[in-house]
């Protein structure tokens, strides 16, 4: 139990993930065979020893709040603290609001009851183990105002758009903020990972919800004349999930076994809403190989670097080859898929075929029967 | 305090002694099972599944895993008037205590815990069973047949039957002759030790075995022969389906076998009839590049580079490249070294096997065991 409030923001582009994201916030994308991509922040903030989590949540929540409900399976229903939702503002004659600011300055009330003196804000759309102590530990020592979290990025992860780049001086001091960066100022990747004292950020919400800043970034870039804001490299595993192309490809890293242990074995569980789901079932003809598999599907064909979710189903001759599976899908009877997203409750009927490429795999939306 | 039509009561004190390494530091329910589940989540699931209400749990053996077993899975939420999960252990009061002496004795002294709830019937359990079964089927049967007690009872083939409590009853159901494990059975009605009893009726012969000095206090052994011998309205509840006493270095094993294959003996996938048991909090399994898993069942954590044939492979558990897993049941969080051969065994939670190891043998009659959080050496074989 440490003395910081956490703040999950899921205040983000709604869409960015095309169907996938249709009918629900980035938050609750599936991914990694069992999760919502909001378990890995929960459970940073939970392994960090964070217990009083605030959730900002994003217009659609219908998904969110199924998902969280009183928030048992993260271990915050709790007497004292726990997992509180803060809802978008509404106001009179208004549109609600679409960033963080309003939805933050209509739940000050959430910050001035909390007991704790400070304030760590991630973002929903990240995929890690997290351990965020050292981070606050780092920013209580330094003196800043406001630590931002970064991390050094390789160039091609580059190609999706939503990167913001921080310029660091020497002395660790952040000089500009780049929200569109050329790959040179990109380097420097800030994640929307924030520390910073409960009355500085208050009254900066206060501030800025009567200023002209769009959203949280603009308003820490206002700031960088006035406020001491300073670093700090998250030098861990971070997948940051932004665009169809990075939920691919960070789902498929996970079958590198190096990279599945870093992930779910180093700093704590990754907790998620349970489901009873009984043993992951193989079949005498089932043939799985460099997969990961979860608890309630039954498994009679081929898989291949594959993901699949909770009761997936794949009949006898069905071939599934660098797909992502979601809960409930069926693959009949020698259909095949290779390079496939299937949301959730998908149907292949027997023998169907469909492909996509690993840089840009089919997407087939929740429900389809094929 | 209102009444409720039925309150459920599972024993679940025994030490399983036939289990060997495995119950030395548990009780037998609460032995992991089919992969994610304990063997009690089976009664425990029956119950929910079946809506009943209140439920006594009787506990005494090394009950602390299957204490924390039962408050983990969070079945049930809350215990007050009006029902929820109860753990009854043996207790003591101003007129001093004693341990259990029998599943009559249990039930006895607990009979205020049953007032509480002023049942109309109370249906007594077992914690060591595996079997799905609606409760309520065999509450209306016990209605309609205006008994006095129920007991469920399952055929079994002749040759066994000298094994069990054997039952004979006429064309009605209604039971004529009980005889606990004898050597020339009359019938192969086996009771499965599910009863169900008027509860007014259980109570004034528990009350009476409690004076008995000379009696085992045992439901199969007395209070089933002392209302028969009082002629009381005794009927059999004839059950159709899987159903294992998994007292047994064998029987657990073969239980496990029965969850495999394309027709398993007994399905845990029946979506209306789910089997809950506590989450593992472990990401899905991982089956590598060169693995090959058949006919097998494979939890979360699970991290698979060998092979794995026709086994039972519970959570967190590590199979190394070139290992070979056939027949098996490999418990909780076991270490599976590279090139090791685990043929017909059962492997205990968190045991050790190192590189090379030879263990069991294929069509051997014994199941060879190996014990929780052993350590077996490299290149040993045990057969």
């Amino acid at each position: 139990m440490i003395d910081v409030i956490g703040i999950i923001n899921l205040v983000s582009n709604d869409y960015a993930l095309g169907e996938i994201t249709q009918h629900r916030p980035l938050a609750t994308v599936p991914f990694g065979g069992r999760y919502r991509l909001i378990d890995f922040a929960l459970s940073g903030m939970i392994n960090s020893g964070i217990d009083n989590v605030g959730v900002l949540v994003p217009l659609k929540q219908r998904s969110l709040l199924d998902h969280l409900r009183s928030g048992r399976d993260w271990q915050l229903d709790r007497k004292r603290d726990g997992l509180t939702l803060l809802p978008p503002a509404y106001e009179r004659q208004k549109q609600p609001s679409l960033h963080e600011i309003g939805n933050l300055h209509a739940n000050l009330a959430f910050f001035q009851k909390s007991r704790q003196q400070w304030v760590m804000m991630i973002p929903g759309g990240i995929v890690g183990s997290f351990d965020f102590k050292p981070a606050i530990a780092h920013h209580r020592a330094s003196g800043a105002d406001i630590t931002l979290l970064y991390s050094e990025q390789e160039p091609h992860e580059y190609d999706c758009t939503n990167h913001v780049g921080l310029d660091i001086a020497a002395d660790g001091r952040v000089q500009a903020i780049y929200s569109r960066p050329t790959s040179a100022e990109a380097r420097n990747c800030f994640w929307g990972a924030m520390i910073c004292h409960k009355d500085l950020f208050t009254s900066l919400i206060t501030k800025h919800y009567a200023g002209s800043a769009e959203n949280l970034l603009q308003a820490l870039g206002q700031e960088l004349g006035n406020l001491c804001i300073k670093t700090y490299r998250y030098p861990g595993m971070l997948g940051r999930i932004h665009c169809l192309k990075s939920y691919y490809r960070q789902n498929m890293l996970l079958l590198n076994p190096e990279t599945w242990r870093q992930l779910f074995l180093q700093s704590g569980p990754i907790r998620t809403k349970v489901q009873p789901e009984h043993p992951a079932k193989y079949a005498a003809d089932a043939h799985v190989a460099a997969s990961i598999v979860a608890g309630g599907c039954i498994i009679r064909g081929a898989v291949d670097r594959s993901i699949l979710f909770s009761r997936v189903f794949i009949e006898q001759g069905a071939r599934v080859t660098g797909s992502i599976l979601m809960a409930n899908t069926c693959v009949a009877k020698n259909a095949v898929l290779e390079n496939v997203i299937c949301d959730k409750d998908v149907k292949i009927s027997a023998g169907r075929v469909l492909c996509g490429q690993p840089d840009n795999p089919l997407v087939i939306k929740k429900g389809t029967v094929m | 305090m209102g009444q409720q039509e039925f309150i459920a009561l599972i024993l679940a004190g025994g030490q399983g002694s036939r289990l060997s390494h495995l119950t030395k530091n548990l009780a037998k329910p609460a032995i992991p099972f089919g992969g994610r589940y304990r063997i009690i989540d089976f009664t425990l699931s029956n119950c929910y599944n079946s809506q009943v209400a209140t439920i006594g749990i009787l506990t005494q053996y090394q009950p602390f895993e299957l204490h924390s077993h039962i408050a983990a899975s969070r079945l049930y939420e809350g215990a007050n008037s009006s029902g929820g999960i109860f753990i009854l252990p043996p207790y003591t009061t101003d007129a001093g205590g004693d341990w259990y002496k029998g599943t009559a004795d249990a039930v006895y002294r607990n009979i205020e815990f049953i007032q509480r709830y002023n049942p109309r019937y109370v249906l007594i359990l077992s914690g060591d069973h595996v079997y799905k079964m609606d409760y309520r089927t065999i509450i209306a049967h016990h209605k309609q047949k205006k008994a006095e007690a129920t007991i469920a009872v399952i055929e079994v083939p002749w040759a066994e039957a000298s094994r069990f409590g054997v039952m004979t009853a006429d064309a009605d159901l209604c039971i004529r002759e009980f005889a606990e494990k004898p050597a020339q059975p009359k019938s192969n009605l086996a009771s499965m030790g599910i009863y169900v009893f008027n509860w007014p009726v259980l109570k004034e012969f528990l009350l009476a075995d409690a004076q008995d000095l000379k009696s085992d206090h045992d439901f199969g052994k007395n209070i089933i022969p002392a209302m028969l011998q009082a002629g009381r309205e005794l009927y059999a509840y004839p059950f159709q389906g899987y159903w294992m006493d998994v007292g047994t270095i064998e029987s657990l094993w073969q239980a496990n076998m029965d969850l495999l294959g394309d027709n398993a003996l007994f399905d845990l996938s029946d979506p209306l009839w789910p089997i809950y048991s506590v989450d593992p909090a472990q990401p899905p399994h991982l089956v590598a590049g060169r693995a090959a898993t058949r006919q097998s069942l494979i939890c979360e954590g699970c991290q698979v580079y060998g092979q794995v044939e026709h086994s039972v492979i519970f959570p967190g558990v590590y199979v190394a490249p070139g290992a070979m897993i056939k027949n098996s049941v490999v418990m909780p969080n076991s270490l599976i070294g590279a090139n090791a051969k685990i043929t017909g065994c059962i492997i205990g939670c968190g045991a050790n096997i190192a590189n090379d190891c030879e263990i069991g043998a294929d069509g051997g009659e014994k199941i060879t065991v190996v014990g929780e959080y052993a350590h077996i050496a490299a290149g040993a074989k045990i057969i």
